[in-house]
């Protein structure tokens, strides 16, 4: 059984062909949240980096990430001290930080062949100044006395859910499903 | 507006997302949200604009390549998509 992948602008246009001729057809759509370490500091374009800026630094793409000043990762629950390594440039397939997403597949059928469009949507990170309880350890590491304390906190918010979701018109039918499976001949 | 009267368009074209963004806004639409996206492994800085029930997403791949292709997909009536069509022509 066939299986095409298509880019967005193929898929929608192929989506347009079937609706102009009146073939009866639905859309599947799988939406999942990854936290698998596929996107890391080090590996993110220079313009989607500089959202990171507050807390940490790189020399360039693919360079090393450091820690700028300490912070909590919101999402993780974790905490890093200043200097601390987020990203190694020599390991750029294992970042400490692994930034979330949502991988979204849409797909469709036709006379026993499957056409696609998948792509993954990164959390937005907001990066606050809180009050926050840390734990004696992480004191210890930038050797403050209070529990309670002002500290960087980087905060990653899914995208909206109109933002993984492909421009289609109502009469088009979309089916929401866990899991796809490919069967082959 | 009635909503069944919405038709899907998509195009790439070779003129700059701002010029894109322009026109749209000049149309009326505004920017209802942004996101990062991944796609062909490539980053793509991803606008949503909407004015009604219509809705434009333009997504402009992040950084310095060559070429700067921006994918258009439109959800509106049929007379939107011409207009913007027409302006990006």
């Amino acid at each position: 059984m066939p299986f095409y992948e298509c880019n967005e602008n193929q898929f929608v246009e192929n989506v347009r062909r079937l609706i102009e001729s009146r073939q009866s057809f639905a859309v599947n759509r799988r939406i999942s949240i990854y936290d698998d370490y596929k996107y890391g500091l080090a590996i993110i374009p220079d313009q989607e980096f500089e959202k990171y800026a507050m807390v940490c630094d790189r020399k360039g793409y693919k360079h090393t990430v450091y820690a700028k000043v300490p912070f909590v990762d919101d999402f993780h629950g974790r905490f890093y001290s200043e200097g601390e390594t987020l990203h190694s440039g020599s390991t750029l397939n294992f970042p400490r930080i692994s930034l979330p997403y949502y991988k979204v597949e849409y797909s469709f059928n036709l006379w026993g062949s499957t056409y696609s469009h998948t792509f993954d949507g990164l959390f937005e990170p907001n990066i606050v100044i809180e009050k926050k309880d840390l734990s004696a350890r992480m004191r210890k590491t930038i050797q403050a006395r209070k529990s309670n304390m002002l500290v960087h906190v980087l905060k990653l918010d899914p995208p909206d859910d109109k933002m993984l979701a492909l421009n289609l018109p109502n009469q088009v039918i979309i089916f929401d499903v866990k899991k796809m499976t490919r069967v082959f001949d | 507006m009635n909503v069944k009267e919405l038709k899907v368009k998509s195009i790439a074209v070779l003129i700059p997302s701002d010029k894109v963004h322009a026109s749209l806004l000049e149309m009326g639409f505004s920017v209802y949200s942004t996101a990062t996206t991944v796609s062909d492994g490539r980053f793509w800085n991803k606008m949503l604009f909407v004015r009604g029930e219509e809705r434009v997403s333009v997504s402009d791949e992040i950084g310095d390549v060559y070429p700067k292709d921006p994918v258009i997909t439109i959800c509106g009536s049929t007379s939107t998509i011409s207009k913007i069509v027409g302006v990006l022509d």
